[in-house]
């Protein structure tokens, strides 16, 4: 219901201060992936079995992805993921966005927090940069709490009847929240256009040293002036390396000035 | 207590040298270990693998928590060599020369074995390793063009064999001199052709702080050295390590009026004249960061000179 969602989800966001500026968009494959997007010069949609349709996926500013679940165990993506950080303006028409991971409530794994009559629609965004920024300014004031996972906003001071705002409250504030990992809190962009990745958008990039170490992909880094950041791989325990690339990812934003230190 | 069976090692890369993850086997399930801070296992996290890039039978090892945990590596002398993290470090150790053509990985094994080679002296941002990296890319190219190779000659003996001391004897006359020849003149030459075929190659290399100060720094290195030691290619890296520590000592000293060089008999042959050449003259002709890039590049080169040389020779048998 479009006026429902309207009024009790949106409404509240689009009256908030947005963050003060908006994040660089984050997407995240394998080497495998990444070497076709490395040589075709684009981020191009595909098949997405949640909404069945040609879609390419981003994160709003964390390096987000599937770590571990009581559901689902850690696939190869997650054992050495590349992560491209980009300039927001390389999505220019979003074609949705939610804020936490799509894929992980379609699986049913945050069934314990929303409603069981709840669809994924009732979650959507509406599909502007500005609208998100205000989703962060409402809910964690900064993009320093948004990046930490640190809602400044209390249950207590939600409407009463914003039950979407709720879930996520309490999905994010969860002491069980690490059964979900990261994926509770970070907004997720999809857009059905390809991203031209050869116009400079590209910030940086996290990936394992050895990948880092090869001659083309070094090469590709250097020449686009690309921040490298790469991660060591001696500590292999998926969650660990999460740990290991958000903190090094935090640690880039700072230099940047992205987030606060 | 519950064992689990070595499985095999992933890795994120196919063929470029890397840090492995063991992978182990439980009731059909496949585990990463997790590790503390005194490199014990403290449990086991379930993965799915669609593929395991790099796999190794291993035998009937079982593992469980509490246990030293167990460290991976792949690299052009064998695709997996683990063991726990105090064995592996000796392996690495002795290796670690040989990963200066892969600065990132070559950083994951300084790290691991708390070791830093002068080819990487205040090397701190990953910045200057992609620098380093894409530099290192180009060498195998100008080694080809540019007709780089080995040369070695026995060293003459100027004393006569009475007046030899021991030492002498270990050292010098059983060491053959290896040079690095090319089709530039002297060793400053060759640097030159490389800094420009360089930034043919990666126009931003022109703009880069660290490769133009090694420029400068090697036309002031190379040309003293030059007149003043041997062009022994191994002996030129120590006397260039030499001068980068006094330069690091140096940057780091207080007062610099205090400071004293502390130059061994040995060392002291070479680097007297050099280093006393007017109160601290060197330093404001070199860089620390450009003279560790001079070496970098200097010990790439000859790397990869040997590595044509040993393929020459494979050739022929």
């Amino acid at each position: 219901m479009d006026a429902v969602r309207d009024n009790y989800y949106h409404k509240h966001i689009s009256e908030a201060e947005p963050a003060l500026s908006s994040m660089p968009l984050v997407h995240v494959c394998d080497s495998f992936t990444f070497r076709k997007i490395m040589v075709s010069g684009v981020i191009a949609p595909a098949h997405c079995k949640v909404f069945k349709k040609d879609l390419s996926y981003f994160f709003y500013g964390r390096p987000s992805y599937r770590v571990s679940s009581q559901e689902q165990t850690t696939n190869a993506k997650s054992m050495f993921p590349i992560c491209f950080i980009l300039d927001p303006s390389c999505v220019s028409v979003i074609s949705d966005a939610y804020p936490f991971d799509t894929g992980a409530f379609c699986a049913g794994i945050f069934s314990d927090y929303v409603h069981p009559k709840s669809d994924i629609s009732d979650y959507r965004f509406v599909n502007q940069m500005e609208f998100i920024q205000k989703f962060v300014g409402y809910f964690y004031s900064n993009n320093t709490s948004y990046y930490d996972g640190v809602p400044s906003i209390t249950q207590q001071s939600l409407p009463a009847m914003a039950f979407e705002l709720h879930s996520l409250h309490q999905l994010i504030t969860s002491e069980s929240a690490e059964k979900f990992d990261d994926r509770c809190h970070t907004i997720e962009i999809l857009t059905e256009q390809k991203v031209d990745i050869n116009s400079g958008v590209i910030k940086a990039m996290v990936l394992p040293s050895s990948i880092a170490s090869d001659p083309e992909v070094s090469s590709f880094m250097y020449d686009k002036n690309i921040e490298p950041i790469a991660y060591h791989t001696t500590r292999c325990a998926p969650s660990d390396l999460s740990t290991t690339i958000i903190n090094e990812v935090r640690k880039y934003y700072e230099a940047e000035g992205v987030v606060e230190s | 207590m519950k064992k689990y069976k070595l499985y095999g090692f992933s890795s994120p890369a196919h063929t470029s040298p890397s840090f492995l993850t063991p992978i182990f086997e439980s009731d059909s399930d496949l585990y990463a270990q997790k590790i503390d801070a005194n490199d014990r296992i403290v449990g086991f996290e379930k993965i799915r693998l669609d593929s395991l890039n790099s796999l190794q039978g291993s035998g009937d090892c079982l593992y469980e928590v509490g246990q030293e945990a167990i460290f991976g590596v792949s690299d052009k002398d064998s695709e997996v060599t683990y063991d726990t993290k105090n064995k592996l470090k000796h392996y690495l150790r002795s290796k670690i020369y040989n990963y200066i053509d892969t600065p990132f990985f070559y950083r994951d094994v300084s790290d691991f074995c708390n070791i830093v080679l002068p080819e990487f002296y205040g090397c701190k941002s990953n910045r200057e390793y992609l620098t380093r990296q894409v530099v290192s890319n180009i060498i195998p190219e100008f080694v080809k063009k540019n007709e780089v190779r080995i040369e070695s000659t026995q060293t003459k003996l100027k004393k006569t064999s009475y007046e030899l001391q021991l030492s002498d004897l270990f050292s010098k006359v059983d060491m053959p001199k290896t040079s690095l020849i090319s089709k530039d003149k002297t060793l400053y030459d060759t640097y030159e052709s490389f800094y420009q075929f360089a930034i043919k190659k990666h126009e931003r290399l022109s703009g880069d702080l660290g490769f133009f100060s090694s420029l400068n720094t090697a036309k002031y290195i190379f040309n003293f050295l030059d007149g003043e030691v041997n062009s022994d290619i191994s002996e030129i890296r120590n006397n260039l390590t030499y001068i980068l520590d006094c330069k690091l000592n140096l940057e780091n000293y207080k007062r610099k009026e205090d400071f004293k060089f502390k130059v061994s008999k040995e060392k002291r042959k070479y680097y007297n004249k050099l280093l006393s050449k007017s109160d601290f003259e060197i330093c404001t002709h070199v860089s620390s960061e450009g003279l560790s890039f001079v070496i970098f590049i200097t010990s790439r080169l000859t790397q990869e000179a040997q590595n044509k040389e040993r393929e020459e020779r494979l050739k022929h048998i």
